[in-house]
């Protein structure tokens, strides 16, 4: 009976933490692939994520309005606009806030990150209100499936499933524009070289845009599927969610793209478990002394190469 | 060659250029003609990187002009200089260790921009078997001298009208030398002009057409091949060569 409970929660986190990784893994590519490229953390990163909970709420809420009732009509047009206009924030603010600081200092961006945050969590506390926005829920109904040969059972909702196939799509999408196109390989070639890059007559400016845009894409398509599986959100939660989602990335090896995603799935995993099996109040705690052991014993992270050092 | 005489391909005209507040070019006025190879020798530090990269505008020339194919470039941002048909093997390669040889070769198309003719990979291929064999492996594995031509497979796959080489011979086996070389020469048969910058004066020379003698950021001579050869100065400086009229 007890073991039966035991391989029960086991189950049911693995999904938990599967999903929740999944999501951390989408946000985590865009502190990762930033960083591979211009050697800086993102802060304002965590608010991209926000900023696209809040636009997928506004579009769900207009193409309602406009009639528009079919539900896979909706989750689609839903995601391509909060994506589409999650993207252009993230190449505004790699044009306004970064682009002019190209050649100063280390912490110059970094204290703009910090400026770009705080601006975008006011506009949106001013624009929306500070009390938590809902989300009407799209899509009801779960499978149940049976677990072990006591009648366990563990619980997948259909959001759950959405928010796997998504993920991992966009992911596989990422990681093959990434390898085999020659964007992708501009993309590459930009981030280990990015003068001889400049040199073959890569605009090495342009490639930057495009990695904040793929950043703040990802991001985009993790507000969507987590707004629909919470239901709710309010404009704080770019911080806690993007602190995670950087621990994922430094966790994974930072500038590392399969890393950014594996560190997800660990990181959603290890919380998930945590939070079934010992406590899930401090659920949070364990995430981060996770990175300090990461940290302590493989500085570069579990895909990340040992100091690369960017000019 | 009398009549290629007449439209240069590359015209530096009066460039200096800085590193902060470090004169690296001083004056710089130096000429390549249409299917030449010219050379460019000078001690260690004299500017020779520093000419070819501020070609590039890394640094960019703070006076003077620089006219490539009758664009003037002094001002253009640095990747829209490749696709005009200007390639540049750096000072160390510079290949992408962490991509495979192919797609390393790849990269090079970015200079062909809008003139996007037709690849020439098969050629190239032909022209370097090792890197065909070699195709799939990261191009970090290589050796020095695989990576050598590596680098300059990759600017031949932007079809440049001229070839820059910064010391393409440098820390490697004499063999090696031999066969860059040799390379060198065949590249200029197709229809590439070359300009080289070389410590290796005395092959440089023999090699090239015309050559430039850089001195702390001056140029201090210039001549045929030949003449630099014969030159008592360059014969004791560069060649190790202790003159008889000296
Ligand atoms: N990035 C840089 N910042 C500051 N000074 C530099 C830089 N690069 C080169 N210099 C200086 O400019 C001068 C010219 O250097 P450059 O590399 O052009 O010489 P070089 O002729 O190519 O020498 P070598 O044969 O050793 O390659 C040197 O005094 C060098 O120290
Ligand atoms: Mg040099």
């Amino acid at each position: 009976m007890v073991a039966t409970m035991a391989l029960e929660i086991f189950a049911q986190q693995t999904v938990n933490g599967l999903i929740l990784g999944a999501t951390y893994g989408l946000i985590a590519i865009g502190y990762t692939m930033v960083y591979g490229i211009i050697g800086m953390i993102n802060f304002a990163h965590g608010e991209i994520y926000m900023v696209s909970a809040y636009l997928a709420a506004i579009f769900l809420a207009v193409l309602h309005f406009f009639g528009l009732t079919s539900v896979p009509l909706l989750l689609v047009a839903v995601l391509l606009a909060t994506v589409f206009v999650t993207a252009l924030y993230g190449w505004f603010v790699e044009k306004i806030a970064y682009r002019p600081l190209r050649h100063s200092t280390r912490l110059a961006p970094l204290i703009t990150a910090i400026g770009v945050s705080l601006i975008l969590q006011n506009y949106v506390r001013i624009a929306q209100g500070a009390r938590s926005q809902g989300i009407p829920s799209l899509l009801q109904g779960s499978f149940v499936l049976p677990v072990g040969d006591q009648g366990g059972v563990v619980q997948i909702t259909h959001v759950q499933l959405l928010i796997i196939i998504v993920a991992f799509l966009s992911m596989a999408v990422l990681t093959f524009i990434m390898q085999q196109t020659s964007m992708g390989r501009a993309c590459r070639a930009t981030e280990q070289d990015r003068i001889m890059a400049a040199l073959l007559g890569i605009d090495t400016n342009r490639i930057i845009a495009i990695v904040f845009v793929i950043g703040a894409a990802m991001a985009a398509i993790a507000g969507v599927l987590v707004s629909l599986n919470y239901g709710s959100f309010d404009f704080h939660i770019g911080f806690i969610t993007g602190i995670k989602a950087f621990t994922a990335a430094v966790l994974g090896g930072i500038g590392s793209l399969p890393g950014a995603m594996l560190g997800g799935l660990i990181l959603g995993l290890a919380e998930s478990f945590f939070a079934g099996f010992v406590n899930s109040d401090y659920k949070d705690v364990f995430a981060f002394s996770l990175l300090v052991l990461v940290l302590i014993f493989r500085p570069s992270g579990l895909l990340g190469q040992p100091q690369i050092t960017k000019v | 060659m009398a009549e290629n005489r007449r439209s240069p391909l590359l015209e530096l005209t009066g460039v200096s250029s800085y590193y902060g507040p470090v004169r690296a070019l001083e004056d710089v006025s130096l000429v390549v003609y249409q299917g030449e190879i010219v050379t460019l020798i000078g001690a260690n530090g004299a500017g020779k990187s520093t000419l070819l990269m501020t070609l590039f505008g890394i640094p960019r020339a703070f006076k003077g002009s620089i006219v490539f194919a009758d664009t003037d470039i002094t001002h253009l941002p640095t990747h829209s200089i490749a696709p005009l048909g200007l390639a540049l093997v750096p000072e160390g390669r510079r290949i992408f260790p962490g991509m495979t040889v192919s797609e390393n070769m790849e990269l090079g198309r970015a200079a062909l921009g809008k003139r996007s003719r037709v690849a020439n990979t098969d050629y190239l291929y032909d022209l370097f078997p090792i890197l065909k064999e070699r195709r799939q492996q990261k191009a970090g594995t290589l050796s020095g001298g695989e990576q050598q031509m590596l680098a300059i497979a990759r600017a031949l796959m932007g079809q440049p009208r001229l070839l820059l080489l910064d010391e393409p011979s440098l820390g490697l086996a004499p063999m090696v030398v031999k066969k860059i070389f040799a390379l060198i020469r065949s590249i200029v048969q197709s229809g590439t002009t070359v300009f080289l910058v070389e410590q290796n004066a005395n092959q440089a020379l023999q090699l090239a057409d015309r050559g430039y003698v850089l001195v702390n950021g001056l140029v201090r001579l210039t001549g045929t091949g030949q003449e630099l050869l014969a030159n008592p100065e360059v014969r004791q400086a560069y060649l190790g060569k202790v003159t008889s009229e000296g």
